[in-house]
């Protein structure tokens, strides 16, 4: 008996090569070219918001709208808020330390003292 | 007269006997073309929800169903099965009843918020495995119509586990009437009076059902069809931070992280991977009932795929956010068409091309789907040897 194998189907492969004929593009010089047509976000912040994440500095001014004006503030807030979650665990733990500082100081005095055993 | 046609009059029956809500009949209908389909229907109290359930199952199993309640204090033996006490009693035998829910074809659960956690994990595995346990004892439950329904806004006395929500295929909401549509209600009222749900005719046979269920099984999709609803269901579960095994969650999980207004943020809690296999199953029934299926018709289809299934960052109005979030995808989508992303990466995984890969790398900076591709590819060209470790964009970006 002749078993036939069959390769299976690379789907991701096919949806690849299906995507890649949908936009054409020229080669010229082992060089790849298309015209980019720009895709209008009807949300998306201009990259210039993003830039403080990409560690990127910008050497323009720039104008903000009010939209990206009230991201922008969005973002101090969350950071803000961040900012006062990290404030009251480093209060807590100064508390900590110090109780901790204070007990050990005791359990030394106690010690020298004679106070009380240990 | 053909499948396809019943199919369509069962939509024609259901909406001449239900006001409003159109959309939510389309795809309600569409949900009944997969074997165990399970369809959620939530509402404010007084919409219809109990209503279109009824309609649903009996256009579909004409008396064959059983409606349990969810307020009523339903036991498990009611829902799942009883021992038949005398064959304990004479022979020492223990047999169980078959509760005439695990029978029926059609299973309606009215209020399904208000199921107590015992009853619900019973319902629960049925839906997950086809069948039902009791008394040490199995049956397979087979192929079924299941339509629940419930108020999100009710005080209830159980929160249901996530997983039991992802069983269901869909969630649809149902809207209040406008001021015409009350007209219309009134007069369908006069017309019908307390017989509305019994003057609804059984459509369809159950075994003409599983035929059609069958015929849409078989439907091939264009492999475009297919690409949108994984990239669809992948953008809405991917973060490179790993937001899956998290203990923390967005917006938290996204502070320094670049990606902060892409769609992933919005996203608290990614959809599973059945959002996948269920986007796919209603796919095939559009293009088997319709004859045609665009890309759009896949994004209207996600509105109901996904509400139950994720949950948002901040969500003001479910639907309506979950609708801004699929445009944003929509046009992402777009972008990516338009940078011929996926041209490149056909083009890398034939074989390492250092100005292609500069490119990619610009583009993977602000497409994390993308990204996740081109990380596997670097893996196997540092395998290679012909890429550094350190020149991957995974250590460059501080992802790994």
């Amino acid at each position: 008996m002749i078993v036939m194998s069959r390769r299976p189907r690379d789907f991701f492969k096919d949806f690849l090569e299906t995507a890649s004929k949908k936009a054409p593009v020229k080669s010229e010089d082992s060089k790849l070219l298309w015209d980019y047509e720009e895709v209008e976000y009807p949300e998306r912040t201009p990259r210039y918001l993003d830039s403080p994440f990409l560690e990127q500095v910008i050497s323009e001014p720039v104008v903000l709208t009010a939209r990206e004006l009230s991201i922008l503030k969005e973002h101090i807030e969350q950071l803000d808020m961040q900012v006062l979650r990290l404030r009251k665990r480093n209060k807590l733990l100064t508390i900590l330390c110090l109780a901790l500082f204070l007990f050990l100081i005791t359990v030394l005095v106690g010690s020298n003292v004679g106070g009380f055993g240990f | 007269m053909s499948l396809k046609s019943s199919i369509r009059k069962l939509r024609d029956e259901v909406k001449s006997r239900f006001v409003g809500n159109e959309e939510v009949i389309d795809i309600i209908v569409l949900n009944q073309l997969h074997r165990r389909s399970a369809t959620l229907i939530r509402a404010q109290r007084g919409v219809g929800k109990s209503t279109l359930m009824l309609l649903m199952l009996k256009g579909l199993t004409g008396d064959d169903f059983v409606v349990i309640s969810g307020a009523s204090e339903v036991k498990r033996g009611e829902v799942v099965g009883r021992l038949h006490i005398p064959s304990l009693e004479r022979e020492g035998v223990e047999r169980v009843l078959w509760a005439a829910f695990v029978k029926a074809k059609g299973k309606g659960i009215d209020e399904v918020n208000r199921l107590n956690p015992y009853t619900t994990a019973n319902i629960h595995h049925m839906m997950q495995f086809g069948e039902v346990w009791a008394y040490g004892q199995r049956i397979k439950v087979g192929d079924y119509v299941l339509m629940a329904n419930e108020n999100p806004a009710d005080p209830t006395t159980f929160v249901h586990p996530p997983p039991f929500y992802d069983r269901f295929d869909i969630c649809v909401y149902l809207s209040s009437l406008t001021l015409s549509d009350k007209f219309r209600l009134q007069s369908l009222l006069e017309n019908y009076g307390e017989g509305l749900v019994d003057s609804m005719p059984q459509v369809l046979t159950f075994e003409e059902l599983q035929e059609a269920r069958r015929e849409v099984e078989e439907v091939e999709l264009d492999v475009e069809i297919v690409g949108t609803v994984n990239m669809l269901v992948r953008d809405f579960q991917a973060c490179i931070r790993n937001r899956e095994h998290s203990e923390v969650k967005p917006p938290i999980l996204c502070e320094g992280c670049h990606f902060l207004k892409d769609v992933c943020s919005g996203i608290k809690d990614p959809p599973s991977e059945r959002a996948t296999i269920v986007l796919t199953q209603l796919a095939k029934a559009k293009l088997w009932l319709e004859g045609k299926l665009e890309q759009d018709d896949v994004f209207k289809l996600a509105l109901w795929v996904f509400p139950h299934r994720m949950s948002l960052v901040k969500a003001r109005n479910l639907l309506d956010d979950l609708r801004n979030i699929l445009i944003r995808e929509k046009v992402k989508m777009e972008e990516r068409n338009a940078r011929r992303q996926w041209l490149i990466l056909s083009k890398l995984m034939n074989g390492f091309d250092k100005g292609l890969y500069t490119y990619a790398r610009e583009v993977a900076v602000e497409d994390l789907v993308f990204a996740e591709e081109l990380m596997k590819l670097e893996r196997e060209w540092v395998k290679k040897g012909v890429l550094r470790e350190e020149d991957t964009l995974g250590v460059f970006m501080k992802w790994r």
